[in-house]
């Protein structure tokens, strides 16, 4: 009797434990690209013709005739994800105004975004008096993005825990428009606007390009007044899935592993934990397991996606180092001083740093950093000149 | 020793049969803001004038043998619009130590007023490539928390060059409605220099831009 108890115990533990025991050590998630080829690869979510397809409409140029505009700032995904290949980043920027009362962040009338471009010199977009808050962004990378969205929002809620007091980033939830809005945990944007590649795609067909969706299903005005671009809404039915398609199935930016491999750039990346970088710029995230039904129903992670390693550089939180900007988009008002931790694989295409682009050197962009940056600079300050060079030539093989 | 190995099997079989249910990503309820994080970042900030010595004591912190201070001025506002309050001297480049100074990997940053997108400070400045020797500058100190510039950990700063001589003061923005045209971005005080030749400059976000006080004070 004791031996057939045991027995049942032991199958008990077996089926509780086992499966997890027999969980697979998170996979490397796969380059974006070879360096020799800069031949664009699928992560294995798609097969290699689909994502060349869906890359395709990923670099289609839209015109009037596809419902550009009646304000815009480009008119192709890839005219602002593009470096060094077609999903990365570029030195292309949008501008953001609006006003602070001393209490709040009111938009510009209209919205924050100002765009650059109109279809009709009528109905071109200016910053008005009284909008003091100005900003402007540079476009993000969106190579190895669907690793991004795989991880589990409570894998974020638990980096934040785990800084250290001052520097513990800000964790926001924000609508995900497929799933009725119901809301997930952040990592898309500047601010941390977005939490799923769909809703971010149908946001930037319609802010970026002026082309309406299904999920967003309205033109954007003038500077608050409505303007006609002539085409009916929505737009296109079907582009959004196709970008979001492709972003998911990109691999990740991947590294210059000859720079990586030299004796300076280890001991740079030694520097860059030991000087408190990576507390926020982690270095290591693994994707929640496949199977996984994230973004509140809408998705469930697929194999090609799921249980991976990725170093992404980046936490995905808000922080204040000091830098603004000012605005506020999903986050709230506490967020208005916030940006999202630049993820800083791939950063060694980017010679326009920080939010705005606006800082070209390696050494300004970090002494940039303050406020709950402000311990982890000045550790950076005591480094030698030698040491620096070293933490500099690490940054640059990412 | 058979009945353990198929009860192990069957265990697993079963568990992966019924036991594991779809994994879904659990929803987090919605998360006010922390107290912390709704407050302004800085609050009763100590905005007074530096005591003898003070001023030499954060030169030293931020920038070491490098600059040596010029005068006895010495301008305090927060600058750069964060809430804590900044420090701003006028400094020399120390005898032998400009190459310090211009060094790329420096702990400070070196602008220029002579690249202000002012044409009539631009015009007035010349433009060399780095800071020589005794040559007059404007330090910036930003601080850090209530403190600001008392504080030890307050070593962000910044050397501005063809920065008018003599002593600067902090003023508040409101002085300046030329400072709300779409293109000034001013975020926090403006640093008046001195003479009658009127000349301010104020913090963008990124640098430090000089430019002339008779524009700046006309609305647009």
């Amino acid at each position: 009797m004791r031996g057939l108890s045991y027995i049942a115990v032991g199958t008990l533990l077996a089926g509780s434990l086992l499966p997890e025991a027999l969980t697979q050590a998170p996979a490397e998630a796969p380059a974006a690209f070879s360096p020799g080829s800069m031949t664009l690869l699928t992560n294995g979510l798609v097969d290699q013709a689909t994502f060349d397809a869906d890359r395709a409409v990923f670099e289609e140029q839209e015109g009037r005739d596809d419902g550009l505009g009646p304000v815009y700032n480009a008119q192709s995904c890839a005219e602002c994800h593009q470096n060094p290949v077609t999903g990365g980043i570029s030195q292309v920027t949008e501008l953001r105004a609006g006003h602070f009362d001393g209490i709040n962040f009111v938009d510009h009338v209209g919205g924050s975004l100002i765009n650059d471009r109109a279809i009709d010199p009528a109905f071109q977009e200016r910053v008005l008096g009284g909008n003091e808050v100005r900003t402007f962004r540079t476009s993000l990378n969106t190579l190895g993005d669907g690793f991004v969205e795989a991880i589990d929002s409570n894998m974020l809620v638990a980096i934040s825990n785990g800084q250290p007091a001052g520097m513990r980033g800000q964790f926001i939830q924000v609508p995900v428009n497929e799933a009725n809005n119901a809301v997930r945990g952040a990592r898309f944007g500047w601010k941390n606007q977005h939490a799923s590649l769909k809703s971010f795609s149908a946001d930037a067909y319609l802010n970026e390009m002026g082309i309406t969706s299904p999920l967003q299903p309205r033109d954007n005005t003038s500077n608050g007044t409505v303007v006609d671009d002539g085409v009916p809404d929505p737009e296109n039915l079907e582009d959004v899935d196709l970008f979001a398609e492709f972003m998911r199935a990109t691999g990740v930016p991947p590294r210059d592993l000859v720079l990586a491999a030299t004796a300076d750039a280890q001991a740079g990346s030694a520097l860059f934990n030991q000087v408190g970088c990576a507390i926020c710029h982690l270095r290591n995230i693994t994707t929640a397991p496949a199977g996984t039904v994230i973004n509140q129903g809408a998705l469930t992670v697929s194999a090609a996606l799921g249980n991976k390693l990725i170093h992404p550089f980046g936490d995905f939180l808000l922080h204040d180092v000091g830098t603004g900007d000012g605005i506020v988009q999903n986050g709230g008002q506490s967020t208005r001083n916030k940006v999202r931790t630049a993820p800083l694989w791939g950063v060694r295409s980017r010679n326009r740093l920080m939010h705005d682009g606006a800082t070209v050197n390696r050494n300004e962009a970090i002494l940039r950093h303050a406020g709950e940056a402000t311990s982890v600079i000045n550790n950076y300050r005591n480094l030698g000149t030698g040491q620096k060079n070293q933490l500099i030539l690490f940054l640059n093989s990412l | 020793m058979a009945l353990a190995v198929m009860a192990l099997a069957a265990g697993l079989v079963l568990s992966r049969a019924f036991v594991r249910a779809p994994r879904v990503e659990r929803p987090r309820p919605p998360s006010p803001a922390a107290p912390e994080q709704l407050r302004p970042a800085v609050v009763d900030a100590d905005f007074s004038p530096p005591r003898a010595g003070e001023a030499v004591t954060v030169l030293y912190r931020a920038f070491g043998s490098a600059v040596e201070m010029e005068g006895e001025g010495a301008a305090v506002g927060d600058f750069n619009g964060d809430g804590s309050p900044d420090l701003a001297v006028g400094v020399r480049a120390s005898e032998a130590h400009a190459a310090e100074i211009n060094d790329p990997l420096a702990n400070w940053t070196v602008q220029d007023c002579a690249s202000s997108p002012d044409s009539h400070v631009a015009k007035t400045r010349p433009s060399s490539p780095a800071v020589r020797n005794r040559e007059p500058l404007l330090a910036v100190v930003h601080g850090f928390g209530r403190r600001g510039w008392r504080d030890p950990e307050a070593r962000q700063a910044y050397l501005m060059k063809g920065a008018l001589e003599g002593p600067w003061r902090g003023r508040s923005r409101d002085h300046y409605p030329g400072l709300d045209a779409p293109e000034a971005r001013a975020l926090g005080d403006v640093l008046a220099g001195p003479g009658s030749r009127g000349e301010i400059a104020y913090w963008t976000g990124e640098r430090y831009v000089c430019r002339s006080a008779t524009a700046a004070r006309s609305a647009r």
